[in-house]
């Protein structure tokens, strides 16, 4: 599925208006393969949007993306394939059970011997035990990580997760820092959260949007997490 | 080809499982019917002379009250948890969305017609037991799923879908409401296939235009 040659994901440009609101403004970005990248930044600056517009969900209002070198809004059904999404809905019918669910996606992503990869993600994120519950009787969290498992029933390779950590318990924030942990340097992940700490030790480069563009970006090795706090309050005007 | 029916039976298939489970769908289309022709029953004092010309009429008016209950609540269903989302970011396409929801309303309207019609024939004493009645109420309902589900679309992105769907779908399904009536009320009468067929063509034209025009223009409905 990775072409070589190509980043993972090139933002060039992007703009995403409402009206005469500028959510996104110019921003650009690239992002290699088997990066881990964070986006921080204040409530309306319009990471969500950004998630949104990277998995097709969205139409750019000007600028390119291009998803393992394919232009997304050209070729949007091969850019699915490539994606996995995570935000802040679930995308779980509340009638159905998880592995009917998780069936059901396998399906519309043709994903060959799909059962036989249900059982290996379900193991992988230990929710093999409640995966015959319909998913109207689980709890939070349970949804969560069968959420979790649907987005990378089709093994992408390229994540992306808006505020993943919202409202979840420690089981599956530990699953979730598990996935992503495992993830480095074979999958490529952008993830936005409000949570500096978790997102700062998840990651191989933190970035603050601010002003509908990517105003910092930096290896997080280079700085301690007490440090980006101060550069985080520096951009935004804002303390986390 | 194959790619169509295997998307389309899955999205299909969930649509019966979630149904048979919750019920939503044809319970309110069924509820809603029986409730029309109860007060129809009522409210109007039927001799055996005139119920012959008026029951085409109020069977169609139950089909299409009934039927729009339904089609209000079918990307409903998909905007609890934003499943919506989830069928769009796999690599089906819209078009296979679109048959899949087309085909899901069809069969819940068809089986609660089904299920109302030997009603109507025990409250009116008119019999619609009849192949040519069978046939104008599966391409009726054809038609009435194709365009219904695109509109459904569109009016669950509005704040007043209670208002818009009704003001979107009734307008366009008035060619084939009436077809419908007529050529039902000339078989009830004893009419044979020469007598409705040139209605029955009108309703069939209805049926693939809006099933092109939906297919084309569906896209558009789930843009933002």
């Amino acid at each position: 599925m990775q072409s070589s040659g190509s980043p993972a994901i090139q933002i060039d440009g992007l703009t995403k208006s409402y009206g005469t609101y500028d959510v996104l403004h110019g921003l650009s970005m690239l992002v290699n393969w088997g990066e881990v990248v964070s986006i921080f930044g204040p409530n309306g600056s319009g990471k969500s949007t950004l998630i949104k517009i990277l998995a097709t969900l969205s139409p750019a209002s000007s600028g390119k993306i291009w998803i393992n070198g394919l232009d997304s809004q050209e070729y949007s059904h091969h850019v699915r394939r490539n994606i996995g999404v995570i935000t802040h809905d679930m995308m779980l019918y509340g009638h159905l059970t998880g592995l009917e669910n998780l069936l059901f996606y396998g399906t519309l992503f043709h994903i060959q011997n799909v059962e036989r990869r249900i059982i290996e993600v379900s193991e992988s994120l230990n929710i093999s035990s409640f995966l015959n519950k319909r998913v109207d009787t689980m709890s939070h969290g349970m949804r969560k990580r069968i959420s979790l498992a649907r987005s990378i029933l089709h093994d992408p390779p390229i994540l992306l997760l808006d505020e993943p950590d919202a409202g979840i318990d420690q089981i599956a924030l530990d699953i979730l820092g598990n996935l992503t942990m495992s993830s480095k340097g074979k999958r490529t992940i952008v993830m936005t959260t409000h949570n500096i700490e978790i997102g700062f030790s998840l990651s191989s480069r933190i970035a603050i949007i601010s002003n509908g563009a990517i105003s910092y970006i930096q290896e997080s090795s280079s700085k301690t997490v007490d440090e980006f706090k101060s550069d985080y309050k520096s951009f935004t005007g804002v303390t986390n | 080809m194959r790619t169509l029916l295997k998307d389309v039976k899955t999205m299909v298939w969930k649509d019966i499982v979630a149904e048979a489970r919750n019920k939503e769908m044809v319970t309110s289309i069924l509820t809603f019917a029986i409730l029309i022709l109860v007060i129809f029953n009522f409210a109007l004092r039927l001799t055996p002379q005139i119920i012959l010309e008026l029951a085409p009429g109020i069977l169609w008016i139950t089909f299409i009250f009934s039927g729009l209950l339904g089609l209000t609540r079918l990307f409903v269903v998909e905007q609890e948890n934003n499943t919506i989302h989830g069928l769009l970011l796999s690599p089906v396409s819209r078009e296979n969305i679109y048959v899949s929801k087309a085909i899901s309303t069809f069969l819940f309207m068809f089986v609660s017609e089904i299920i109302v019609i030997p009603l109507f024939s025990i409250l009116f004493n008119v019999s619609l037991f009849n192949l040519l009645i069978f046939a104008v109420i599966i391409l009726t309902t054809i038609g009435f799923a194709s365009i219904g589900t695109f509109f459904s679309a569109i009016a669950t992105n509005t704040k007043s879908r209670e208002i818009m769907m009704p003001m979107l779908f009734v307008p366009i399904v008035v060619p084939i409401i009436i077809a419908a009536v007529i050529s039902t009320g000339i078989v009830i009468q004893g009419g044979g296939w020469d007598d409705i067929y040139k209605w029955v063509q009108l309703i069939v034209v209805f049926d693939i235009l809006s099933v092109v025009f939906s297919m084309l223009a569906f896209e558009q409905t789930l843009q933002e």
